[in-house]
């Protein structure tokens, strides 16, 4: 299938992974050991609007990541450092 | 002896200096309760990501310490008594950082053996496109 191209002939370059792009898992990467509950920047990007737990065929991320975090995710959310629901 | 992280959220109807002598207050019971201290984050007045008992901010104060079982059991029924500690959790932190060193060495070996095979790690510019 042909990519549609924009004005300037490039192939446009999608923002989530909804083109070719293949996922992977920012963790991983990172190398992180263990995510923080601590850290809302980070998890905040995990939780779109609804704050619901972004699941994994989205994001890209692997099992063990998942796993921890949405420990963290839980957590933040006992402490009122994430809702539990949103509007 | 065990690491802890205490967080609690002290009410925002509190003065700055009131919310300050709180924190003492409970640094006082830990040092009574002989906890080892190592670290007293005062994040300040915060928004709250959903009501509770009807506020929408709080003080939040972290502590990081070394404590027995019955030194939590103390500081979460004295939270519980205190009219201005609207919300608190405990987490016991030891545990985690004995499997991220696992992790550690998981990372390690695999690094290894992507060395030996010749496959290059991918940077992270690279993956981010």
């Amino acid at each position: 299938m042909k990519r549609k191209a924009d004005a300037k002939g490039k192939p446009k370059k999608k923002k989530v992974f909804g083109g070719r792009r293949s996922k992977f898992c920012k963790f991983c990467v990172e190398k992180s050991t263990f995510i923080d509950y601590k850290d809302v920047k980070t998890l905040t990007g995990f939780t779109p609007e609804r704050g619901k737990v972004l699941p994994r065929r989205t994001s890209g991320v692997c099992a063990l990541h998942q796993r921890m975090l949405v420990e963290a995710i839980k957590r933040a959310r006992n402490i009122a450092l994430l809702p539990f629901a949103s509007d | 002896m065990r690491r802890y992280e205490t967080i609690f959220i002290a009410s925002p109807t509190l003065t700055d200096e009131q919310a300050e002598e709180l924190v003492r207050h409970f640094e006082g019971i830990i040092a009574e309760q002989a906890g080892e201290l190592l670290k007293t984050e005062k994040w300040g007045r915060k928004k709250l990501a959903y009501e509770v008992q009807k506020f929408s901010e709080g003080y939040y104060t972290l502590f990081d310490m070394n404590a027995g079982p019955t030194l939590i059991a103390e500081l979460e029924r004295r939270f519980r008594n205190h009219d201005s500690v609207i919300k608190y959790m405990s987490v016991r932190m030891d545990e985690q950082t004995k499997a991220a060193e696992r992790q550690k060495v998981r990372y390690e070996r695999e690094g290894r053996r992507k060395a030996q095979a010749g496959i290059k790690e991918r940077s992270l510019e690279e993956v981010m496109g």
